[in-house]
């Protein structure tokens, strides 16, 4: 496994793209275990891509390239800065806010921070923030996307640790909010030093200029409104929502708004599949390094090695969080979830911490690895997308990650944060 | 038959010195009494193997979909998996009627069937044509009955409704059969579907319907028990062939012997896990089966010899 | 037809049905969604879906190979002289090449050897979603191929 790290890193440092590089990592341990066919690895590249809810990325790239075109992420911005413009760092604080209302329509952080990436990336660096601290920002806070309900992460947790789903999906709501205030202080004191804003900022807008932008961006404000009453009503489900937003995003270009046309159309969709293609390739390829984890019992050892260090119950919690960081910077979410849930939920219960208390902290822990180097769907999403290095990503992502662990410690040492309204009802 | 890539690690030599690992998926979680069964399974072959052969579990679908494990056991990697009859029957189309609406009434039956010269049959076929050698094939996971929000009591009160189910043809076409139609979701979207009304209902076995929490997401449970889910371990012929005959008669002897006692936990659990999830505000009815059963039988015209397998098995059971 | 006439085709061919793949998903999904609402669903919508996605996934991976957007990090090669960076790729493509074609071989066995699979809710076999990989990864080598051809040009020719 050791020999697969190092490949891998030094096929990336030559430059070979990420998703052939963890592919030929991967397949070296193929050609050196003999109980492995290499017939798996094609089987394993098919298998990544068949998940039902992985098709919310596609969607949403593309209802994020649609509303593009279709004129509504112009109005939408439009709004949000007669509503926010006055705050310095104001389209960064446009994601954030918009990640926590997307977060009640998708259960997936990669699939927020695409289109965001799509919606405001482009539009901040234009503003003239720096690349990294955009990218930094859309792809931290789409990690409140994933912590607020709905969630796929908490949905797998809950069935494989058998702990009640609606109690996750109720503990997920206060802790998703406050990143939000995390992150939007994180933001005020970067972009205040850094003088963000400074020749667009004059007023806040009078009430009525506010109406009047209202007004004009209705149809886009609906769009999560109209997703949120589609799935709370049983129309669609989460991952099907995708859909809807492409359909809806298509309906407002032509119809409405009428800025869309055919060749506008089928550009948003010709950029659609070349972006989707590039990040699926990666989960793909990455879900044969994922089985060879699974295969070699990797996190099982390393998790026999955690309890033989400790057995004062909070080191032990830290420990294992730690654990579940490090190797989230390297193991994509769900594949820890299911490895991991049963082997720690057990160690877990036994020194006295609450299942669901645990099951927040393990999600954000673990979906916050996607957005950390070296490897993370969500990072190489949205540097991608939004044309960034990932060195500048990093650089510039420091001040938000330090705002997530100051959360999350936050949440380790007060419980009541997530078990508050799972008591309640 | 067998592919180019049959490797096994030892170059078809197998002998006695030599230590062997068998990989078994599931995708049961710790906790379910034949996911503990499994683990018995592994302890006892490692016991009387003297450490030889390792049989290591993966659980909660970590190794991957059951589907995916059988196609990799079938081109000889270390492998094996726990698998319902209905994923065999693309091989071995006969094999599939084990899970065919009300084939069998309970565990014993299911059980007698499993040790008659039909299933050898049948089994032998999937080794020789296919590369997929049963371990066992009494591992029992419970009656399925209906989960729903609206109170069943005639099979008419099923009409219309969306459930979801197995992908399995068998399983559509039973849900059809019973008025029902069925719809594509996936097993992760179950609970969020029921609690949003996406979809009407769902069916399952008690061990499951309490592991995904859907009694939190539906008013009633209707013990129709359309199916018997009886389930088998499946690793490739050719990987266990080359193992030393001592070691492959110590497997399929335990295989055998634990999944019987796996099966009789689980149908002491069925009543414990009804208990908790009654506890939790789920009210458990009871129905007459029989008005459900009858409106199956067309289920089986629709599949070729389905008929007289029926009538086969129920000469073996005496039925 | 020229080769390049010919390619020019392939290329137009392979936008077309990519881009009609991308909407075709979103049709589906979207169909499945409002007849389930109205009260008769379609069983297979989730399979054809996924059938759809895994094709639009790799034979859109090609054009983006072509595109040159794959995500790299060439934070370290950046910093050598051309020369060094040219030869340097014609090794990295190699490698891709010979991933590919490993990827295809053994992908397309394993679809044959297990034909007899069956997609659960469609009756038809499992290889029309497993050999997208290999399908896939055969033409995204032939795009390789063309690849190492230009960078050997470059190569040779003084002016770069
Ligand atoms: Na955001
Ligand atoms: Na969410």
């Amino acid at each position: 496994m050791l020999m697969v790290a190092i490949i891998f890193f030094v096929l990336l440092f030559l430059n070979m793209p990420v998703a052939f590089a963890i592919g030929i990592a991967s397949l070296s341990l193929f050609m050196l275990e003999p109980g492995l066919p290499l017939s798996i690895a094609s089987q394993r590249m098919v298998t990544g891509t068949q998940s039902f809810p992985l098709l919310a990325v596609p969607f949403f790239i593309l209802a994020g390239n649609l509303m593009n075109s279709s004129g509504i992420t112009k109005r939408l911005i439009r709004f949000a800065n007669a509503l926010i413009g006055h705050i310095v760092g104001s389209l960064a604080h446009v994601s954030i806010v918009l990640s926590t209302i997307m977060g009640g329509i998708s259960g997936s952080a990669n699939a927020d921070a695409a289109m965001q990436s799509r919606v405001i990336g482009h539009q901040m660096i234009k503003r003239g923030y720096a690349g990294g601290f955009s990218a930094g920002v859309i792809a931290v806070s789409s990690l409140i996307t994933a912590t607020i309900p709905p969630s796929i992460g908490l949905i797998l947790y809950g069935y494989v640790g058998e702990v009640s789903i609606g109690d996750l999906f109720l503990a997920g709501i206060i802790p998703g909010v406050l990143m939000m205030i995390f992150l939007m202080v994180v933001t005020y004191i970067v972009a205040k030093k850094r003088d963000y804003d400074r020749d667009i900022l004059t007023k806040k807008s009078t009430f009525k200029e506010l109406i009047i932008s209202f007004k004009e961006s209705i149809w886009a404000l609906l769009f999560p409104v109209i997703l949120v009453v589609g799935i709370r009503f049983g129309i669609f489900t989460a991952s099907e929502a995708g859909a809807f937003a492409v359909v809806y995003a298509m309906f407002i270009g032509l119809f409405i708004y009428k800025e869309m046309n055919w060749k506008t159309l089928i550009e948003s969709v010709r950029q659609s599949v070349v972006d989707n293609a590039t990040i699926l390739l990666i989960i793909s390829t990455s879900s044969i390094l994922g089985y060879l984890i699974t295969y070699e019992r990797l996190p099982q050892n390393a998790a026999d090695f955690l309890l033989g260090v400790t057995s004062n119950s909070t080191l032990l919690l830290i420990l294992i969080l730690i654990f579940l960081l490090l190797a989230g910077m390297f193991i994509e979410s769900t594949v820890l979830v299911l490895l991991l849930t049963p082997i720690f939920l057990p160690i877990i219960q036994q020194i006295g911490v609450d299942p669901v208390h645990f099951g927040i902290l393990m999600m954000t822990i673990v979906t916050f690895g996607g957005m950390t180097p070296p490897v993370g769907v969500t990072m190489y999403t949205v540097c991608y997308l939004t044309d960034v290095p990932i060195e500048d990503y990093v650089k510039e992502s420091l001040p938000f990650y330090a705002g997530i662990i100051l959360l999350i410690a936050l949440l380790i040492f007060v419980p009541s944060i997530s078990l508050f309204l799972p008591s309640l009802f | 038959g067998s592919g180019e890539s049959k490797t096994s690690g030892n170059n078809g030599s197998g002998s006695e010195g030599e230590s062997y690992t068998l990989k078994l998926g599931t995708a049961l979680t710790e906790g379910d009494p034949i996911y503990d069964g499994l683990v018995e399974f592994s302890e006892a072959v490692k016991e009387r193997t003297n450490g030889k052969v390792t049989i290591e579990i993966f659980g909660s679908g970590s190794l991957g979909e059951d589907n995916d494990i059988v196609e990799q056991a079938k081109t000889g990697a270390n492998v094996a998996v726990l698998v319902d009859s209905g994923r065999l029957a693309d091989m071995v189309p006969e094999i599939g009627v084990l899970s065919a609406p009300y084939i069998v009434d309970n565990f014993d039956e299911a059980n007698k069937v499993a040790q008659s010269d039909l299933f050898k049959e049948w089994s032998d076929k999937l080794a020789n044509e296919h590369n997929l050698q049963i371990l066992s094939f009494n591992w029992y996971q419970g009656e399925r009955h209906m989960l729903t929000n609206k109170e069943i009591k005639t099979p008419e009160d099923l009409e219309g409704l969306k459930i979801r189910t197995i992908g399995a043809p068998i399983a559509q076409k039973t849900m059809k059969a019973l008025g029902m139609s069925p719809s594509g979701i996936a097993w992760t979207e179950v609970y969020p579907g029921l609690q949003q009304g996406v979809i009407d209902a769902a069916e399952a076995q008690h061990p499951a319907t309490y592991g995904a929490n859907l009694h939190e997401v539906v008013d009633y449970i209707t013990k129709t028990r359309h199916f018997q889910l009886i389930t088998g371990i499946v690793a490739g012929a050719d990987w266990m062939e080359n193992l030393p005959q001592e070691y492959q008669d110590i497997i399929y002897e335990e295989a055998q012997k634990h999944g019987e006692q796996a099966s009789r936990k689980t149908e002491k659990s069925l009543e414990e896990y009804e208990q908790k999830m009654i506890d939790e505000g789920v009210t458990v009815n009871e129905v007459d089966v029989e008005e459900f059963k009858a409106l199956t039988d067309s289920v089986y015209s629709e599949f070729d010899g389905y008929q007289e397998l029926r009538n086969e098995i129920n000469n073996i059971l005496g039925k | 037809m020229t080769l390049n006439a010919f390619v020019q085709s392939y290329i137009k061919a392979e936008n077309f049905i990519t881009n009609f793949l991308m909407l075709s998903v979103v049709f589906f999904v979207f169909i499945a969604a409002v007849m389930r609402w109205a009260g008769s669903p379609i069983a297979w919508s989730v399979e054809i879906a996924q059938l759809l996605f895994v094709w639009l996934i790799f034979l859109g991976a090609n054009r983006s190979l072509r595109e040159n957007r794959h995500i790299g990090v060439d934070f370290f090669v950046k910093k050598l002289p051309s020369k060094i960076r040219n030869v340097l790729d014609i090794l990295i493509y190699l490698l891709i090449l010979a991933f590919l074609l490993f990827v295809s071989r053994f992908g397309i066995l394993l679809s044959i050897e297990n034909y007899v699979r069956q997609l659960s809710s469609l009756s038809i076999s499992y290889a029309y979603i497993s050999a997208s990989v290999p399908i896939g990864c055969f033409i995204m080598s032939i795009t390789t191929i063309g690849k190492i051809w230009e960078k050997i040009s470059t190569l040779g020719s003084p002016k770069h």
